[in-house]
């Protein structure tokens, strides 16, 4: 066993996993990681679960001390790591020793970086989740943002033994561009029929900015304002899903995000495939966004390919040298 | 369609890659929600592999799904099947919950505010709203938040044009046709009418969220001084709540 410590938490640092699935009919929201994709492979990477608990942090990564040999992984958007101060690459697998310091810069591209380690990290699970909801005041450590001098129970690598250190292939590394619009694909509806010819063509069309109001429950976007037909407020309230693009009577869309509330009552003219969200939630205020319809069949066999892309994640897509560890 | 709003037939729609919405009728009322309870029962219990989970709502069930593991095909087969479901289905026994609340002042700062909009006093609010029973239609939003049915229509009232920033838990309201009674402290723009200090959230509990969908709850007035014993019995785990099972199958008037 190994053990971690916070010296410095950054801006937002939560403890997250792959979100608390079973509690929405107790009104406890799913939450997780925002950007799955990069959660699910940094804990490849360390030879984790897809699942294991992992931090996430916001603009800025925490700078954390580690007592213990263990492996760590760090993915998402590019915040410039370091160990002792030197850098070191993300995406791949570390081998971090006893009192090395992990710190951070801020973000160069995209929003939201990913810290695993060997074995995850070690809080309650709740609701068979291990995930921080902010909202809630559950999960995580407490249920809040971390502080300094937390510390956490985790995997540790022995003495004088063979570990895989993995390297995600560069082809495979999403690329958060910051120049244009990112184009985000969705399945048409469930409400479409609350919106006129006219909205629905201004929603496919238009560029929409990321406002200020942009967190883990919701991006609110600007642009150009999308026209209901009839009465919008006629709607009664039903689930809500990570992804879908509410519209409320303003005609300014919102897209939830992991920790949406579990019901809501404003029509949806669409909604975000699974595999684009990591997309979106990397995005700053400011950055564009395009919407682009797909058909059903075509969002599912496209996460269908993510699903495979995990499971031959050491196969086919990561480069594998072995080093012994005196 | 029969008259109520339950559909012969549900409609089935995707909402997103991994869900399908299944909505049994097309309005809130009694006969929709026990159609939607009996619906989800049968689903929460026999759900096959793949999916996820299934959440009800007033008048329809969200069913998360992981399409690599099953078919859009065989989760819309298996929700037709849930809605047709004849016989014996394991539900939750509808109970009635008795919460004690103190009206108005400062635990409840909007109570003026419905009073002046409809022209009567804050006794006759506090009145019409003790005398009615409050249908659970289903627990969201945040946990063990109930959505409830059943005001009068004589406390039909707007939310407040700018929300409150801070509600405490407790906080009971109501909005539009609709009330609730919150488990955490939230942000609202309901019309705070009353707090109460049985906690229908409570994590340090075995079991956290209080009430099931199907419930009923009965607020009646108590003091201040009833609300700071109560809620020092309630810290302290000695609050019997009142609390009745109801057996017979005829209590339809929301």
């Amino acid at each position: 066993m190994a053990r971690c410590r916070i010296v410095n938490p950054g801006p937002l640092t939560t403890v997250q996993d792959l979100g608390r699935w079973g509690g929405q009919s107790l009104g406890y929201c799913i939450g997780g990681a925002m950007d799955i994709f990069s959660l699910k492979a940094a804990n490849l990477l360390v030879g984790n679960e897809p699942e294991a608990a992992g931090l996430e942090f916001t603009y800025q990564g925490a700078e954390i001390i580690f007592f213990g040999r263990t492996l760590i992984a760090i993915t998402g958007a590019e915040m410039g790591p370091m160990i002792n101060n030197n850098k070191i690459p993300q995406w791949e697998t570390i081998q971090v020793n006893n009192g090395d310091v992990l710190s951070f810069g801020t973000a160069h591209s995209g929003l939201r970086a990913y810290l695993a380690v060997k074995g995850g990290f070690d809080v309650p699970a709740i609701i068979g989740s291990r995930s921080t909801s902010l909202k809630e005041m559950l999960g995580g450590v407490e249920g809040r943002a971390l502080r300094n001098r937390d510390l956490f129970n985790i995997g540790g690598v022995d003495k004088r033994c063979s570990v895989i250190l993995k390297r995600m292939k560069k082809e495979h590394i999403p690329f958060r561009r910051c120049d244009g619009p990112i184009v985000l694909r969705t399945v048409e509806g469930p409400h479409q029929e609350y919106f006129s010819k006219k909205g629905e063509k201004t929603f496919y069309s238009a560029e929409y900015t990321v406002s200020k109001d942009a967190d883990r429950v919701g991006y609110r976007l600007e642009g150009e304002r999308i026209e209901h037909k009839g009465e919008a407020g006629k709607l009664i309230s039903l689930g809500m899903v990570t992804g879908a693009v509410q519209v409320p009577g303003n005609g300014l869309p919102i897209v939830l995000t992991a920790e949406h509330r579990t019901h809501g009552g404003y029509p949806c003219i669409a909604t975000v495939i699974t595999i684009d969200m990591p997309k979106l939630v990397q995005c700053r205020p400011g950055d564009t966004i395009r919407f682009e319809k797909i058909t059903l069949k075509k969002a599912q066999e496209l996460l269908e390919d993510e699903e495979s892309f995990f499971n031959d994640f050491d196969l086919k897509y990561v480069e594998k040298r072995e080093v012994y560890v005196r | 369609m029969n008259e109520r709003g339950v559909y012969n037939k549900p409609i089935i729609r995707p909402f997103g890659d991994s869900c399908l919405i299944l909505e049994v009728g097309d309005q809130i009322s009694y006969e929709v929600h026990l159609k939607v309870k009996r619906t989800y029962f049968y689903a929460r219990d026999r759900k096959p592999k793949g999916i996820k989970e299934v959440v009800p709502a007033y008048s329809s069930i969200n069913c998360h799904y992981n399409p690599s593991e099953i078919s859009v095909r065989n989760v819309e087969a298996f929700l037709q099947q849930a809605f047709e479901a004849k016989g014996e289905i394991e539900e939750a026994v509808p109970r009635r919950i008795r919460i004690p609340t103190v009206f108005g002042g400062e635990y409840g700062p909007d109570l003026e505010r419905v009073a002046s909009f409809h022209r009567i006093s804050q006794e006759k609010v506090v009145e019409i709203f003790t005398r009615g029973e409050y249908l659970n239609y289903f627990i969201g939003f945040m946990p063990g938040k109930p959505y409830l049915g059943g005001l009068p229509a004589e406390l039909e009232t707007p939310r407040l044009d700018v929300p409150r920033t801070h509600l405490p838990s407790g906080t009971v309201v109501l909005y539009g046709k609709q009330v609730a009674i919150f488990g955490l402290p939230q942000p609202s723009g309901a019309n705070c009418i009353g707090r109460s200090p049985i906690k229908v959230y409570d994590p340090s509990r075995e079991n956290p969220v209080l009430l099931r969908m199907g419930d009923y709850l009965k607020f009646y007035p108590i003091e201040k001084e009833d609300f700071v014993r109560i809620e020092q019995e309630v810290m302290s785990g000695r609050y019997q709540l009142e609390i009745e099972e109801i057996r017979e199958a005829v209590y339809g008037k929301v």
